[in-house]
């Protein structure tokens, strides 16, 4: 090993920022003149190089320090890439789902094309859509970022399962209100409907929709409110920070609960007129209220701030 | 038994140890690092990276300024170089050192008695 060696060794666990490069570069430099002096004692090379890196003492304080440095530096380089996180293998993977959902899409397309019949279209795409989608979901959430730990696989396991079943059971709602409504009177009998004919389609769709959707929903919605925060220490500090800013943005808790209620009053307010606008002028001017009332919270939320000292 | 040489006190001096080793001429990390081994005829354990933190906070409050040289052949060399303002800090260190020394000394004398 030479002395570049060592030395890229001793700093293996730090990012590669210039300023580090550049004191890698001096230290090289003086342990390079070290050794030489120490062998010109008549030390062997092995002896004199260890002697020297010895000397060197605790180097972690000065890289902690050069590196701090720069990660403010290149803070979105630092903090937003995810070069470093994403392996080769796992993009491989999240081009196969990628590709998976695709070639569902494709598959689709193709068969609107040679059958024009939706049905067929959606049955031959469904499947891939879903578990391709489903994959995706798996490989998103036990990806670390820069931002995130990765999921456990498990649980990034279920969540994937849920979202799969949802799609499927999505998709199963048309092609069952495509088929049925395609059906003649007679076959519509012989299964036993009971219903108007008109409404078969949609009643029989939304029936198929309750075995895959609603499990798969709850599951999804128990595995959210189960969750915990995955962000990264940084992220944590930085959201703490912008609390405690909101905090400081009002004078007093006194103001901060007034800024509170007439902002309550102010949205129940517009709600209540948007519903009316419905009904009285239709959708057409309705929105008009909820946008007032959003001018409105800035004007109240620019009176309530603290004033600049 | 020998009297030993406290390097922590030494420690505390590394700034102005360095910025004295400047006042003549340029010098880089190993020359600089050398000088101190042969003043202290080997007997102070300095750790490098005391001195690298040293150079750091130097350059940072301006008291030095670092440029490379311009060797041909081998590894390349860091110099550091005493601004005036690094100067001046080392006249009043030494100042206070000896101040500091007087009263020690004189501490010291109080105990022996």
């Amino acid at each position: 090993m030479n002395i570049r060696e060592h030395v890229d060794a001793l700093f293996a666990d730090y990012k590669d920022t210039a300023s580090m490069r550049e004191f890698k570069e001096e230290l090289a430099g003086n342990l390079t003149d070290r050794i030489a002096a120490l062998r010109q004692k008549g030390m062997d090379e092995n002896a004199a190089t260890g002697k020297a890196l010895a000397e060197l003492g605790d180097v972690s304080a000065i890289a902690g320090e050069l590196g701090m440095k720069k990660r403010q530096e290149v803070f979105s380089d630092m903090y937003m890439g995810t070069r470093k996180y994403l392996t080769p293998g796992r993009a491989a993977l999240f081009i196969l789902g990628g590709a998976i959902v695709c070639l569902g899409l494709l598959f689709a397309a193709v068969t609107w094309f040679a059958t024009e019949l939706q049905v067929a279209a959606v049955a031959s795409g469904m499947l891939f859509v879903a578990a391709g989608a489903g994959f995706l979901t798996f490989m998103g959430l036990t990806q670390e970022t820069a931002t995130n730990n990765p999921m456990p696989r498990k649980r990034a396991a279920l969540y994937s399962v849920s979202v799969a079943v949802f799609l499927t059971g999505v998709f199963s709602a048309p092609l069952v209100y495509f088929g049925t409504t395609g059906a003649s009177p007679a076959e519509l009998a012989s299964g036993g409907w009971a219903l108007a004919p008109e409404n078969l389609g949609y009643t029989a769709a939304v029936t198929v929709l309750v075995p895959f959707v609603l499990p798969a929903a709850a599951l999804f919605i128990y595995l959210a409110l189960t969750e915990k925060d995955r962000a990264k220490p940084w992220v944590a500090a930085l959201r703490e920070k912008a609390a405690r800013q909101e905090h400081e943005r009002f004078a007093n808790v006194k103001e901060a609960e007034r800024f509170g209620l007439f902002s309550g009053a102010l949205w129940i307010a517009a709600i209540s007129l948007f519903v009316l606008l419905i009904i009285t002028v239709g959708f057409k001017f309705s929105w008009l209220a909820l946008a007032a009332a959003l001018a409105g919270q800035m004007l109240m939320l620019a009176a309530f701030s603290k004033d600049g000292e | 038994m020998e009297p030993q040489l406290s390097s922590d006190l030494l420690r505390g001096h590394t700034d102005t140890i360095v910025l004295g080793a400047l006042l003549d001429k340029d010098r880089y990390g190993f020359e600089i690092y050398n000088r101190i081994l042969e003043r202290t005829r080997e007997r102070y354990e300095l750790k490098e990276a005391t001195l690298y933190s040293a150079y750091k906070r130097l350059e940072k409050d301006g008291l030095v300024m670092s440029y490379w040289g311009d060797e041909t052949q081998g590894a390349r060399r860091k110099y550091y170089r005493i601004t005036e303002k690094g100067r001046e800090q080392y006249r009043q260190n030494k100042r206070d050192w000896e101040f500091t020394q007087k009263i020690l000394n004189h501490l010291l004398e109080e105990e022996a008695l």
